[in-house]
């Protein structure tokens, strides 16, 4: 047996004494002297026209050093995708003339006191005009439902469509040719990270005209990259400093903290810190919109599936975020680890006037996989077959095509089954357990 | 808006002086469970905050009946052997820390579907005392509740103990919520039956929690068990008629659909397993 | 609001601020006393990151008014062990990886303690029961209440 140096050894984490006596330090441990803290105003309605915020009142509190609004915003509008070409830029960092969702940040007030900044902002006096909200996937694909996205339809585009599609074959065909039509809906509604710790971020203006930001994102690169491209600064002027996130799961990775405490430290010169209340962290920070996935299966008498048709809607929420990533990735993992010759998918990132969604374990993939095997469980129940023999013998081997046109290398879903069959004394014919991922001869 | 100003009472006197000094510009504060997180969030609107810590009000007492401070906290509450059925609701609030800060009579003024406490106080025939200073009053507490975060204290009024009389008979209590523990509820139940030497139920209360604006004394429930064995007609009656008789809302928690269902099902359980 | 002057035992030390009665102890301890070890989770007493124990007993510091710790005996997790001298509940913690992010083990150790003071062989479900205040969202729990069994075991 090959000497595997570290792996198999059970080590202990290297900062769990730390963790353990609580000296770990997170982003909210973080101090300066002359900190100022912030508190955002936020949009108290779903969608509308944002036609005046006043922020005379709290700028006059005692204690209130600036209010930060999107004109102090030198690059208002971005998308954190932009990094890898995904565009139109579609979120601002304040909201200027529209409020695309409640709770949409619209300016910070910037004070001595966390008590001081949440006074203030209750003086900020906000002119709205509301217009009727699209809130559900359904809305915004109906026929002539008001278009809140700025190029005119309420989905992305994917190359010019608004699905992304995955093919292979022909399913009509393949469901001429089934002995059973087997469909199901499944849905995942809303669901949020909840990490303990919340997004907080300490920016210190430094003498030399950097920035010190101190954040718990889980994306230190997608922070510092967006950062300079908000607020125009070249790389070398944003020293980021990561460090211990209390918890992530995907919630920490959207940029939506480090901005506008950046600006507050440029503009009062002094360190800022904004650190959410748990209010804010289920109610504004990105949660996973819910799918819907509509499949539709053509299956032969001895359980083989020979057509699969998915169609899946997201609900991205207002913006972008990583929706459209996550929806390509939802999308490519649709039909399963599992060998069907006619594959359809169209998966569709649709928006709507709720809280924004983004990534969260397993990123548009633990829907796809709660989808499918429950689909392959009623599959085994409508043919009266045993749900772990529909697997084996519907599992992909090395050397078939996936719908996604690739070739399938390294394939283990039948021997991982295999290991836990036996881990739970599952009784399988002798097929099964003869079965291998590279026992296809082509 | 910001708080003006903070008392801390040493005394019920110097409570009651400044609740007639304020009125409505003052917010009690007792354990501080209820009203910290809005402190916290700057979400007060009263200027003055009156806390109720040293006023001296969270003794207990037993003399034929048990009376208990309204500031008697939650743990306290929770190892009165006296009052099982109490007791055993109040173990279900919160967790270790909250029942160790909030008071019994805090939990009177807690929103829906919150306030288990007075679940179990109502099925005890529990009355309020309220004082003022003009004097002392005692309020039933199945008509201390009138409305939704509604109760009949006059202006200047305090809470001052709960008055429980020696319980009789067999009582139980179950909270059915989304967690195990540290959760509020979807429906809680209490129920309490003394029944003669025959079998026969001669008394019965069945109070039903987060299955109304407030807590509510299921009285048709109860009508349905008197004069009857505890037998399975017997107890599907009550709970068909608790379930008729409740308005249960809906919120992130439960529909009132699944509410109305529950409340039928736990009334069911909580007399089948009544002792 | 008047500022007024709380004075307590901060794990055995006596000391005093200056604050508004209504500030929370949580945030006096981490901002005037640099008490870093009590965290801020919620702010609504639901985490339990925040936990404390004034004169033995657990209460979220969050919920609690300074003026509340007049007088009182105040136990935070420097007071229950440090780096060089652990208490065997963060010993037990460490071997069992019962940290992970590490943001509830302050709250947890500290609750967890309690309960041990108060029961020194607490059953799995009393173990269970003390910790139902105390969120935690990476591990699962399953470790951190072997980290306390494995105490309540050896002792």
């Amino acid at each position: 047996m090959k000497q595997l140096g570290i792996v198999g050894e059970s080590v202990k984490r290297r900062d769990g004494i730390a963790h353990v006596t609580g000296q770990t330090r997170y982003v909210d441990d973080v101090s300066y002297p002359g900190m100022l803290w912030l508190k955002m105003v936020r949009a108290p309605v779903h969608r509308g026209i944002l036609k005046k915020v006043d922020v005379s009142k709290a700028e006059a509190y005692p204690g209130v050093h600036a209010v930060v609004t999107a004109k102090d915003v030198p690059n208002n509008w971005y998308t954190i995708l932009c990094l890898i070409g995904v565009g139109p830029n579609d979120e601002p960092v304040l909201a200027d003339t529209e409020i695309m969702w409640r709770g949409e940040p619209i300016c910070a007030v910037v004070a001595e006191s966390e008590e001081i900044a949440l006074e203030a902002a209750q003086l900020v006096e906000l002119d709205i005009e509301e217009l009727p909200p699209v809130m559900t996937v359904d809305e915004a694909l109906a026929e002539g439902a008001p278009a809140i996205k700025k190029w005119g339809n309420n989905t992305f585009m994917y190359e010019g469509k608004p699905y992304r599609r995955v093919f292979i074959g022909d399913v009509e065909e393949g469901f001429a040719k089934a002995d059973h039509i087997i469909e199901g809906t499944y849905q995942l509604n809303p669901y949020d990270h909840v990490p303990v710790e919340t997004q907080t971020c300490v920016v210190k203006p430094e003498p030399d005209g950097r920035l010190t930001v101190h954040s718990n994102t889980q994306a230190l690169y997608f922070t510092k990259d967006n950062l300079g491209i908000i607020l125009q600064m070249p790389d070398y002027k944003i020293r980021l400093v990561g460090g211990t996130v209390g918890g992530g799961f995907g919630g920490k990775v959207d940029v939506v903290i480090e901005p506008v405490t950046a600006i507050a430290a440029m503009k009062t010169g002094r360190p800022v810190k904004w650190r959410w209340t748990r209010t804010e962290e289920f109610r504004n920070s990105s949660t996973v919109g819910m799918y819907r996935m509509h499949y539709k299966d053509g299956v032969m008498n001895d359980g083989r599936i020979i057509a699969r048709q998915v169609i899946s809607y997201h609900d991205a929420g207002a913006y972008h975020r990583h929706s459209p990533y996550g929806v390509q990735k939802h999308a490519f993992n649709l039909a399963g680890p599992y060998n069907i010759p006619n594959v359809d998918i169209k998966a569709y990132c649709v928006y709507t006037n709720r809280q924004p969604s983004s990534a969260l374990r397993g990123f548009g993939v633990t829907p796809a996989s709660f989808a499918i095997e429950v689909q392959m469980d009623k599959i085994a129940r409508t043919l009266g077959m045993d749900p772990w023999q529909i697997r084996f013998l519907n599992a992909y081997r090395n050397g078939q095509m996936k719908a996604v046109r690739k070739v399938v290398e390294d394939a283990t879903l039948i021997e991982t089954m295999q290991a836990a069959a036996k881990m739970v004394g599952a009784e399988l014919p002798e097929w099964c357990w003869k079965a291998r991922s590279d026992d296809w001869k082509g | 808006m910001p708080i003006e100003k903070f008392i801390m009472p040493e005394s019920l006197d110097g409570a009651l002086d400044a609740l007639n000094e304020y009125g409505t510009d003052a917010l009690l504060l007792a354990g501080g469970t209820m009203v910290m997180p809005l402190v916290n969030e700057a979400q007060t609107s009263p200027r003055v905050v009156v806390s109720l810590q040293r006023a001296g009000l969270n003794t207990v007492r037993a003399n034929g009946q048990i009376e208990i401070g309204a500031t008697t906290n939650l743990t306290r509450v929770s190892q009165m052997n006296e009052l099982p059925l109490l007791a055993a609701a109040s173990k279900e609030i919160g967790s270790w820390a909250i029942r160790n800060m909030a008071t019994l009579a805090g939990n009177l003024f807690v929103p829906p579907p919150a306030g288990d406490a007075a679940v179990a106080l109502l099925a005890l025939d529990a009355q309020v005392v309220a004082q003022s200073k003009n004097g002392e009053r005692r309020i039933a507490l199945d008509q201390f509740f009138t409305g939704l975060m509604q109760n009949a204290l006059k202006p200047n009024e305090l809470v001052t103990r709960l008055v429980v009389p020696k319980p009789r008979g067999k009582t139980n209590f179950i909270k059915y919520a989304r967690r195990e523990a540290n959760a509020p509820a979807i429906v809680s139940v209490a129920a309490r039956i003394v029944t003669d030497p025959e079998g026969i139920i001669t008394e019965a209360r069945i109070a039903l929690g987060a299955a109304n604006d407030f807590p509510m004394r299921a009285k048709n429930a109860e009508a349905a068990l008197v004069g009857s064995g505890l037998n399975t007609q017997a107890i599907a009656n009550a709970a068909n008629a608790a379930m008729n008789e409740c308005k249960p809302f809906s919120d992130a928690l439960a529909s009132e659909w699944y509410r109305k269902k529950m409340v039928g099902v736990y009334v069911k359980r909580v007399l089948e397993g009544i002792k | 609001m008047e500022l007024v002057t709380i004075s307590f035992k901060l794990n055995g030390r006596p000391v005093a601020v200056v604050a508004s009665p209504l500030e929370n102890l949580r945030d006096v301890l981490r901002e005037k006393l640099q008490v870093l070890t009590v965290k801020a989770g919620c702010g609504q007493g639901g985490c339990g990151s925040c936990t404390v124990l004034m004169n033995g007993e657990p209460v979220v510091s969050c919920l609690t008014p300074i003026v509340n710790a007049q007088g009182q005996e105040i136990t935070t997790l420097e007071g229950i062990g440090t780096f060089n001298n652990l208490h065997p509940l963060q010993q037990a913690f460490y071997d069992n990886f019962a940290a992970q992010c590490g943001y509830c083990s302050s709250g947890m150790i500290t609750v967890a303690k309690a309960l041990l003071d108060h029961n020194p062989h607490p059953s799995r479900e009393q173990i269970i029961d003390a910790l139902a205040g105390n969120v935690c969202r990476c591990t699962g729990y399953v470790p951190i209440i072997q980290a306390i069994e494995q105490v309540t075991d050896s002792k």
